[in-house]
């Protein structure tokens, strides 16, 4: 039986899980479904680095032997997915964006796709990104070997960075969910342009072995989704010890979000200037209503703010610091100007310039940070934030930044302090965050996140579930 | 890490690598490199007087083997 029906593009893990053990139809029709998709849509959005049809289909053979026989691995069995181009993927190339990567091919796949391939799930393509995730600091969305990411819901906006591809191919139905990796606002940017959902781990409960090193300290892999609900599933797929991280705590996740506390046990903390000070005011109406829908589950409130803390300078410091000992090679080499955005090239160089006394600095100002941000959440549980002060830019613009940071982080100007730095601070501090669509600013999406304790992910998806079944945010998709 | 030759990765990138679409242009009117690069070290430099700014006790040790608290 065909695949006929182009509302599979749009379902959930669950729901299409649910029509593939019905046999409605096969997992090497869906494969085939959404390869097709993805090869003739994606270049639209300059989303695709590489097809990986025949691996796929391969692959989707082998779970219908497994459906045949009854057998169900997990939820995430048959399920069709992309990644982010910096994981390593054997016999095809893993760019990482970038010009100087463009023949890099690795044997061994990186231990997310691993996992994600003992879990049955398909993985179709690999998915573009701002090239080495945007670690010098680029300016402009052409910062990428694909050309700019572009938002399936306007193409002449940005899909964001630098999981740029990652966040058009979900979001355009091409992919039931992707691979993403944040080291400062890399999943969390391109799910709230996009209008996904997803997920930003604790630091170290997702293994990156086989990931590109940006920051060691810093870089994460995480789901971008269509739900929390998928998520949750991803993210029990994903998780996990590997001594192959030195980064890895050595803990796991279980989707288990009814064993949380009471709603009306949780403190949540906000702070009114982060919603008041938005620069939009078509942006203040849809996401001070997604802050009221959270204020309906009975949880308590709590006015809150950051600790003072130079987030922006110890960013940098620490990623520059990362990221010139892991490029140091392509920096001397002079092959770094080969890369596409000027910015980048110069940033990346200037990294040269930290000394061991610079970077110790700010991993010392980083620990004190750290105890900060740990005593602000003895008062209060979760917290909750816009996650992007506005939609998507404009592809074809500078993105008026200043260089040295992974993603933009908040623009450093007056008033109080509020919430508003939450991606580089929580970066810093490698707490997770959920970042839901809550409403649109014209034809935009936005995003609002949920940011709790470390390996606390359980807490943030009872509270996203809670909200999206209240809400359709999630289920709308662009025209494609 | 494997290499590939010239050969095997132009058959690869024919057989599923995307072309970029769109806006792909070079930014046109970037200032040119040695003035970016003096601006990406004054960056740097920016930074280092911010942290030298902040107070921090002597006994203050690097988050150098770092977990999330």
């Amino acid at each position: 039986m065909p695949v006929a029906d182009e509302s599979i593009f749009w379902l959930t893990i669950a729901e299409l899980s649910a029509r593939l053990r019905a046999k409605e139809f096969s997992c090497v029709e869906l494969t085939r479904a959404f390869c097709d998709r993805l090869e003739r849509h994606a270049p639209r959005y300059n989303a695709l680095a590489v097809s990986l049809r025949e691996d796929a289909i391969r692959k989707a053979r082998e779970v219908d032997n497994d459906l045949k026989r009854g057998r169900h691995r997990s939820p995430l069995h048959g399920i069709p997915y992309g990644a982010k181009d910096l994981l390593a993927y054997p016999n095809h190339p893993t760019t990482w964006g970038a010009k100087p990567y463009a023949g890099q091919v690795f044997d061994a796949p990186a231990a997310v796709l691993r996992k994600l391939d003992g879990a049955g799930a398909v993985l179709t393509g690999k998915l573009s990104m701002v090239e080495l995730a945007g670690g010098g600091g680029y300016l402009y969305p052409t910062a990428s070997l694909q050309g700019p990411g572009l938002n399936p819901w306007d193409t002449a906006k940005w899909s964001g960075g630098s999981s740029s591809g990652s966040g058009s191919a979900v979001a355009a139905g091409l992919a039931t969910f992707a691979i993403g990796s944040e080291t400062s606002g890399s999943i969390l940017t391109p799910a709230a342009f996009c209008g996904l959902t997803a997920l930003r781990p604790t630091y170290g409960l997702v293994s990156r072995a086989g990931a590109m090193a940006l920051s060691w300290t810093l870089d994460k892999l995480g789901p971008m989704c269509r739900s929390v609900e998928d998520c949750g599933l991803v993210l029990q797929a994903i998780s996990g010890k590997d001594g192959d991280d030195p980064g890895s705590a050595g803990k796991s996740y279980y989707y288990a979000p009814q064993f949380t506390r009471k709603f009306s046990d949780l403190r949540v903390g906000y702070a009114p200037s982060d919603w008041d000070s938005l620069p939009s005011s078509d942006a203040r109406a849809p996401l001070q209503t997604a802050l009221d829908a959270f204020k309906t589950m009975g949880v308590q409130w709590k006015e809150v703010e950051l600790p003072a803390f130079p987030y922006g300078p110890v960013l940098s410091m620490v990623l520059g610091g990362e990221a010139g000992s892991v490029f140091e090679e392509l920096i001397t080499s002079g092959k770094v100007d080969e890369l596409a955005d000027k910015n980048q090239i110069a940033g990346l160089k200037s990294y040269l310039d930290i000394s061991a006394r610079d970077y110790l600095r700010a991993m010392r100002v980083r620990s004190l940070m750290q105890a900060e941000i740990r005593k602000m959440f003895y008062d209060v549980d979760v917290l909750i934030t816009p996650t992007r002060s506005t939609t998507a830019p404009a592809a074809s613009e500078p993105l008026r930044r200043a260089p040295a940071a992974a993603a933009p982080s908040a623009p450093p100007n007056a008033g109080p302090r509020g919430l508003r730095e939450h991606i580089p601070a929580m970066n810093l501090a490698g707490y997770p965050a959920l970042t839901m669509p809550c409403g649109f600013a014209g034809a935009l999406p936005l995003g609002v996140s949920l940011i709790t304790r470390p390996f606390n992910e359980n807490t943030l998806i009872a509270l996203g579930l809670s909200y999206q079944s209240n809400t359709d945010w999630h289920k709308r998709h662009p025209k494609v | 890490m494997v290499r590939v030759n010239r050969r095997q990765l132009t058959g690869a990138l024919l057989a599923g690598a995307a072309v970029p679409q769109g806006n792909a242009q070079s930014p046109a009117a970037q200032p040119a490199g040695d003035q970016l690069l003096a601006e990406a070290k004054g960056q740097v430099a920016a930074n280092r007087a911010t942290l030298h700014r902040f107070p921090l006790p002597m006994s203050t040790e690097p988050a150098s083997a770092f977990k999330a608290s």
